[in-house]
């Protein structure tokens, strides 16, 4: 089977729609500036803002009558214009999923009403259902009349892994059309985050240059109708290229640096190489994640010249002109890698996109269709029991304690139940694993969102802001057990760990790992706790495992 | 200066979590991050915070905090020396 491109939308900050990104990416350029939309005290990092207030998001959307967080609004201006350019009809969107990539939801407006919230205010707590990244994706879906959602949180590398899912189930032949991409607004919440990192730059970042010093950071969204390209053929669809091949891995290294040979890198690239059955010699265009942090640029470098040798590609990053778009860049940077296919007519081109955890995954994207391997994975699956924590299990023998210190009690107890399943099915590694999550790392979240409220824009702990993404649970369990395989982070409103299992049967069935160990964690504070029940929302902290495999 | 001492090894051990560990387990003259207590690049974040808040002190660059924060002993001595607070 073949999967056809037959759809793109894109608003980044270097414009609205296709065609003014395609514009100002060709002319070169920054679109970076001082925060002007964006409400922060910190005017010394340059970022890539949209250039739209929500109000005027709003009106383009056609939404201005309803209140949506400025992750909803820019989502649904891309996703409306990849819906638009595929020429979707009616009756087809209500059968057709959305695969969306985003982690901080409605962050932004949670940030501006969390000191009133604290204060007992609840006038504005009803902003609090859209703090859910979960609940930007179903938004975007119902606005623009498609059938269901699904999110994927891996971080930075969240909107190429929401790819990743949208061809598998292509390659299943669940549906024969599929919407997939990010989208992530700019909040307070990680500008601060990533300060704390240490990690942005006060000047233009300068990707794979000897003196870079760091990320800008952006937003923005990005979709691409994805179709079987007999169906796209069929109707007489535009086809902007093609999907060649996919992977998805994971460095299991460390929680936000990259490992010295770029490993996690290095292996999704060339599984997607192979997938597609193309050697690296075949490929003229990267488009690399590029961040131009000293780590991260020199392991992904690393990478690429142990895939490719001293016959080099074309290497790009197109940071410089955006900013980082973190959740939306893995679609963002297709739309542009299909651009710069066409432009300079490319047989081929590899788009990247890595996250903290050490999300690493890539994608090739072809001019000619390319035939994926079919999928053959029919065998009889096993199953081990649910491992659940009921009462505190002990943990020490399973984590040593330099890794437990950074883990909340719940982590602590997914690591041994995970452990529990593994050694009921006998396998001490699993290929691939996957975590359902409702809110992510919600307990160090509310702390850094006390913090603001507190001390303002100051002192971020930066292990409080890696231990507050959704991802973190994932990349923690796959250091623990080298687990360099698919990984990935399901995010859901109802039951996360069916959502996770659903992700884990798609990639098991279509191939991509012969065993899984699948996960879900959901663990909120006190806190957060009180204001989700203040608007009738119910939590219940516990977590679960499974492990499911063939023969 | 042992006080000094004793104050840094308490507050890192409460900001990085070392629950387990006591501050006479921490060898002053051995190193914080790699071989000998085993931190990480996150936890380097961590202390150059504390020497932010608690003592005022701000580094230049990643060589001046690398040697500062090398042991208890050389972040002692860097603290005497250019401590504002």
């Amino acid at each position: 089977m073949q999967i056809a491109i037959t759809g793109i939308g894109i608003v980044s900050a270097l414009g609205i729609g296709a065609e003014a990104n395609r514009k100002r990416l060709f002319a070169g350029g920054s679109a970076l500036s001082r925060p002007a939309i964006l409400s922060t005290i910190h005017g010394e990092w340059p970022v890539g803002e949209v250039p739209m207030t929500n109000a005027e998001l709003a009106q383009l959307a056609g939404v201005q009558d309803k209140a949506y967080c400025r992750n909803v609004l820019l989502g649904l201006v891309a996703l409306q214009q990849a819906l638009v350019s595929a020429e979707i009809d009616e009756e087809d969107k209500k059968i057709m999923p959305l695969i969306n990539g985003t982690t901080v939801g409605g962050m932004d407006i949670t940030e501006q009403h969390y000191a009133d919230w604290l204060r007992g205010n609840t006038d504005t707590l009803h902003w609090i259902r859209q703090h859910e990244a979960a609940e930007t994706s179903r938004l975007l879906a119902q606005e623009t009349g498609l059938d269901r959602a699904v999110t994927i949180s891996t971080a930075c590398s969240s909107a190429l892994n929401a790819l990743i899912h949208g061809a598998a189930m292509l390659r299943m032949g669940a549906v024969r059309q599929v919407v997939v991409g990010g989208t992530e607004a700019m909040t307070i919440f990680h500008l601060n985050g990533f300060a704390s990192l240490g990690i942005l730059s006060e000047h233009i970042c300068r990707p794979f240059a000897e003196d870079r010093d760091g990320i800008n950071l952006g937003e923005g969204a990005a979709y691409l109708v994805l179709e079987e390209a007999e169906c796209a053929r069929h109707r007489g669809a535009h086809i902007y290229g093609y999907i060649a091949g996919y992977a998805n891995r994971c460095d299991a290294y460390h929680q936000t640096a990259s490992s010295p040979e770029g490993d996690g890198a290095y292996a999704a690239m060339s599984a997607t190489l192979d997938m597609a059955g193309v050697m690296p010699s075949q490929i003229p265009y990267v488009n690399a994640h590029g961040t131009a942090t000293p780590n991260n640029d020199a392991s992904e470098w690393r990478a690429i010249e142990r895939l490719f040798g001293t016959k080099l590609p074309v290497v790009e990053s197109t940071k410089p002109l955006t900013g980082h778009t973190t959740s939306a860049s893995g679609s963002i940077e297709v739309v542009f890698s299909l651009f710069r296919m066409e432009q300079k007519q490319y047989e081929f081109a590899l788009s990247n996109a890595f996250g903290f955890g050490g999300n690493d995954s890539s994608v090739l994207l072809s001019r000619h269709a390319v035939d994926l391997p079919e999928n053959n994975q029919d065998g009889g699956l096993h199953t081990t029991n649910l491992y659940t924590s009921e009462g505190e299990k002990e943990y020490k023998t399973v984590i040593p304690a330099m890794q437990a210190r950074r883990m909340t009690p719940l982590l602590r107890q997914l690591l041994v139940v995970a452990h529990e399943a593994l050694s009921e099915a006998g396998i001490s590694t699993p290929d691939g694993i996957v975590v359902g999550t409702r809110f992510g790392g919600m307990v160090p979240t509310e702390q850094l969102l006390s913090q603001l409220v507190e001390t303002g824009e100051h002192d971020f702990s930066p292990a409080q802001f890696m231990n507050s993404t959704h991802n973190c649970a994932a990349g923690t369990l796959a250091r623990s057990l080298q687990c360099r395989g698919y990984n990935t982070t399901v995010v859901s409103s109802s039951d996360t760990f069916a959502e996770a299992k659903n992700d884990a049967m798609l990639m098991l069935r279509t191939g991509t790992a012969k065993s899984m160990l699948v996960c879900s964690i959901d663990e909120i504070g006190d806190t957060w706790r009180q204001l989700l029940e203040a608007e009738q929302i119910s939590v219940t902290n516990n977590v679960k495992a499974q492990v499911i495999w063939f023969d | 200066m042992e006080d000094l001492k004793l104050e840094l090894k308490r507050q890192i051990i409460d900001v990085l979590n070392l629950e387990d560990l006591q501050p006479s387990d921490i060898d002053d003259a051995a190193p914080l991050f790699g071989e000998g207590l085993g931190l990480d690049s996150i936890d380097a974040l961590e202390l150059i915070m504390i020497m932010d808040k608690q003592y005022g002190i701000k580094f230049q660059n990643k060589e001046e905090s690398k040697a500062a924060l090398a042991s208890i002993d050389t972040m002692a001595a860097y603290i005497q020396e250019y401590r504002t607070k």
